[in-house]
């Protein structure tokens, strides 16, 4: 059985602000992007704090790319589809991502994942500056390398350590609820 | 050298690098979807170019001034800047100034992430003159 956290209730005092769902692509990152940006504006966000939001939100939109793709997928143009969710609460925002990950990749991302919740955040920015190091020497760029550095990414800009849930579906299919929630 | 200019994009940053002028520059947002492809071209440019910049005494200015850079351009940035590194330690000339805005933390610990362990080339991080 994978080792999950499961995320926090929300408190009856949130407030919601941003909500994405549907297919994940580039384009659409651009444009929810630009629409979450100009949302923090007129919401007064703190500078530092709206940087940070929308890196995670461009992070995990991403690793809902990444991600999403069954193992030997024969049709390559399977639409991701996920779902990212801002809001606010007593002064923090919250980002929650979901979407579905094959029992394949599972492993290795619930790894990753409870990893960096036992790291403080000196131990995940040298852990960022060793993967950049570390990357200088390898001829490939396969997309687990590049989800390494994007959790920590996340994991730098959040207040307190990533949680994420990962939940089968079903018996009729591989694929497995991944849910990833971040505080700013 | 043929001057390599990339107009500016959603996602990616205007790329001008004047290598005549010896003045290469790097503006705007670098989220594309995949880094390695967009930079893969801009990195085998500059190594033809840096090729012969170690042979010359005039030093080569590199611009960089970023609004966003998500995790995968980073790593594309790590390279570009290793091969500037590289070249300074085979005798070119390397200044690169990576530029922030005011009040940009991140964008400033991503220079220093990025600059601190390059030690052939030169490097300031900071604001605009």
């Amino acid at each position: 059985m994978l080792n999950a956290v499961p995320s926090e209730e929300r408190t009856r005092t949130a407030t919601d602000l941003f909500t994405y769902s549907g297919a994940v692509s580039a384009s659409i990152i651009a444009a929810t992007g630009e629409s979450l940006r100009a949302r923090l504006q007129s919401l007064n966000v703190g500078s530092q704090q709206a940087r940070k939001i929308f890196s995670s939100f461009v992070e995990l939109a991403y690793n809902i790319i990444h991600h999403g793709e069954p193992e030997g997928a024969r049709d390559v143009r399977i639409v991701r589809c996920g779902s990212i969710a801002l809001w606010q609460s007593e002064g923090e925002y919250h980002l929650r991502a979901r979407s579905l990950i094959s029992q394949a990749k599972a492993p290795s991302l619930a790894e990753r994942l409870s990893g960096l919740r036992e790291l403080s955040p000196e131990q995940i920015r040298f852990e960022f500056r060793l993967r950049l190091t570390n990357l200088q020497y390898l001829s490939s760029d396969s997309a687990s390398l590049g989800a390494g550095l994007g959790l920590l990414t996340i994991a730098r800009n959040a207040s307190r350590p990533i949680e994420y849930l990962l939940e089968p579906i079903s018996q009729d299919t591989d694929m497995l609820r991944l849910q990833i929630h971040t505080v700013i | 050298m043929e001057r390599l200019t990339l107009s500016a994009t959603q996602l990616t940053p205007l790329v001008d690098f004047d290598y005549n002028g010896r003045s290469l520059k790097m503006h705007g947002e670098s989220y594309p979807e995949n880094a390695a492809e967009f930079y893969g071209p801009i990195l085998a440019s500059l190594r033809g170019y840096l090729a012969s910049a170690v042979r010359q005494q005039l030093a080569t200015v590199v611009e960089l001034e970023f609004v966003y850079v998500n995790s995968s351009s980073t790593r594309s940035l790590q390279q570009l800047l290793t091969l500037l590194d590289a070249a300074a330690r085979d005798g070119a000339i390397v200044q690169v100034h990576w530029i922030v805005a005011d009040d940009d933390d991140s964008m400033t610990e991503l220079g220093v992430d990025l600059l601190a362990d390059k030690h052939a080339l030169e490097y300031r991080i900071g604001k605009t003159r």
